[in-house]
């Protein structure tokens, strides 16, 4: 494998969602990834070059972070075509591409949207609560003092987890790609990402479950402390609420802006009555 | 109202914005980040990472996933941030117009990715016709992008400020602060459903 081709393609990859069009999805940025090593691959046969061009101009859509796999791939493919051209492997190609595309993107989205990114979120506010910040739960809080380290190490928490991990598949997906060229299955046992994605969902679950627990501790000891036993039955029935809300607008498959703007009406109402 | 601040702020969240599909996609583009470094630019970085926080919770409830366009959580978090620190009213409020406002611009992204696909048989020809460089388009692509949401903040913030500028907006203060202050819960809510629904998989 050239490893200068190679440190092309991954470059070209952070691309691959530039461009981006209903009609053909990520063409626009997988034609500007792969188009170093076609390049190379058919310098010497324009003809068969602007054929392996509009060969990857065609519908393409997969998960960003998995498209290494797919790279490494086609790259192969094309060179095999190269040394060995044959109408069947032409077809082979676009073939392959698009299975490993509707593969991948099944198991990324799971991975990173379904899972990884609301766990940097998750990460983020355990940071805050770690650093003593809880502006983020009583908004009446808000201008509570907070050093700028602690305010950035948050989110950059997240984000530090969640980029090395997707870096570092962009980058080993073009060479378990390129190993298993032409493989319609080529990278997809390369993990148990069937586990991962299951060990995820339970992380996810259970730091989910510590902040509502450390939100709720909050919430009391705060009512404890300001108003007594009354007072925390008094400021818990709002996130109960809340909670209730949200599961019905949930069972009903409404978007959360329902749930938002039922809570401004009666927030209004609520206002109104007690200001009468 | 400083409009610098206004200005530098729209365009760095239009800058941002580029993160967030078309290039890297290494999240620095999500409201709990965005909304601190617009906070700095502002004068009100704590307020900046409540009202990202918080955004980004709630759209948690949206999946970016098959084309479908999620409500824009860096316009919610710099409309909110700029009404709050230039015009005066309440976080809750700006939070409230925001958070509505990222849905608008959702409409906005859908019209740019719909308007790329004329871009496709433009394309092929001209690689057909033997040219097969990309990068002008994909400059102007980057541009658009950046610039459509730039200009969608700079406006919304324009006309929210006249507008709260003729209305005063006082009287619906308690009414925001407490539908404000269950915003958390609500975003927990979210998160702890998505996995708990995850989790029941088999």
């Amino acid at each position: 494998m050239d490893k200068k081709l190679k440190i092309r393609i991954f470059l070209r990859s952070f691309l691959i969602q530039a461009g981006w069009n209903y009609e053909r999805f990520q063409n626009i940025g997988f034609y500007l990834s792969i188009y170093p090593a076609l390049e190379k691959i058919w310098k010497d046969k324009p003809a068969e070059f602007k054929k392996s061009l509009l060969r990857h101009f065609s519908t393409f859509n997969t998960q960003p972070f998995f498209v290494g796999f797919i790279l490494g791939n086609a790259w192969k493919m094309e060179e095999k075509l190269s040394a060995e051209p044959s109408e069947t492997l032409e077809k082979n190609i676009s073939n392959v591409k698009q299975a490993l595309a509707c593969s991948f993107a099944s198991i990324g989205d799971r991975i990173f949207w379904g899972r990884l990114k609301p766990i940097t979120t998750q990460i983020c506010i355990t940071v805050w609560i770690l650093t003593g910040y809880t502006g983020w739960l009583i908004t009446s809080e808000s201008r509570r003092w907070l050093s700028d380290a602690s305010l950035l190490a948050g989110p950059l928490a997240g984000i530090l987890i969640y980029s090395v991990f997707a870096v570092y598949l962009r980058w080993r997906g073009i060479s378990i790609g390129y190993d298993c060229g032409g493989i319609s299955s080529c990278g997809l046992e390369t993990a148990n990402w069937s586990r991962i994605i299951k060990h995820l969902s339970a992380a996810g679950f259970i730091l989910s479950a510590f902040l509502i627990l450390f939100s709720v501790f909050a919430l009391v000891s705060t009512a404890a402390n300001t108003a007594g036993p009354a007072g925390i039955i008094y400021n818990m029935f709002p996130p109960l609420a809340v909670f209730l809300l949200h599961r019905i607008v949930r069972r009903f498959q409404k978007s959360i802006f329902y749930a938002i703007g039922a809570i401004l009406l009666v927030s209004i109402a609520w206002s109104m009555a007690a200001g009468m | 109202m400083s409009l610098e601040k206004i200005i530098y702020s729209a365009v760095f969240s239009g800058i941002l914005y580029l993160d967030n599909v078309h290039v890297g996609q290494f999240l620095f583009s999500r409201p709990a980040l965005a909304g601190i470094i617009l906070g700095y630019i502002n004068g009100c970085p704590v307020e900046g990472a409540q009202a990202g926080i918080i955004t980004e919770l709630l759209l948690f409830d949206f999946v970016p996933v098959g084309g479908s366009v999620p409500p824009c959580g860096i316009a919610a978090v710099a409309i909110s941030l700029l009404l709050y620190a230039h015009t005066g009213i309440n976080l809750s409020l700006a939070f409230f117009t925001g958070i509505f406002l990222s849905v608008l611009y959702a409409k906005v992204e859908f019209f740019l990715r719909a308007y790329r696909s004329k871009w496709n048989a433009k394309i092929e020809e001209k690689i057909i016709a033997g040219e097969h460089k990309l990068y002008p388009r994909l400059i102007l692509a980057l541009i658009t992008e950046s610039a459509a949401l730039s200009a969608f903040i700079a406006t919304a913030f324009c006309f929210f400020h006249i507008l709260f500028g003729f209305i005063k907006m006082s009287f619906i203060y308690p009414a925001a602060d407490l539908a404000y202050s269950v915003m958390p819960w609500l975003g927990l809510s979210a998160l702890y459903f998505r996995f708990r629904t995850q989790v029941r998989k088999k």
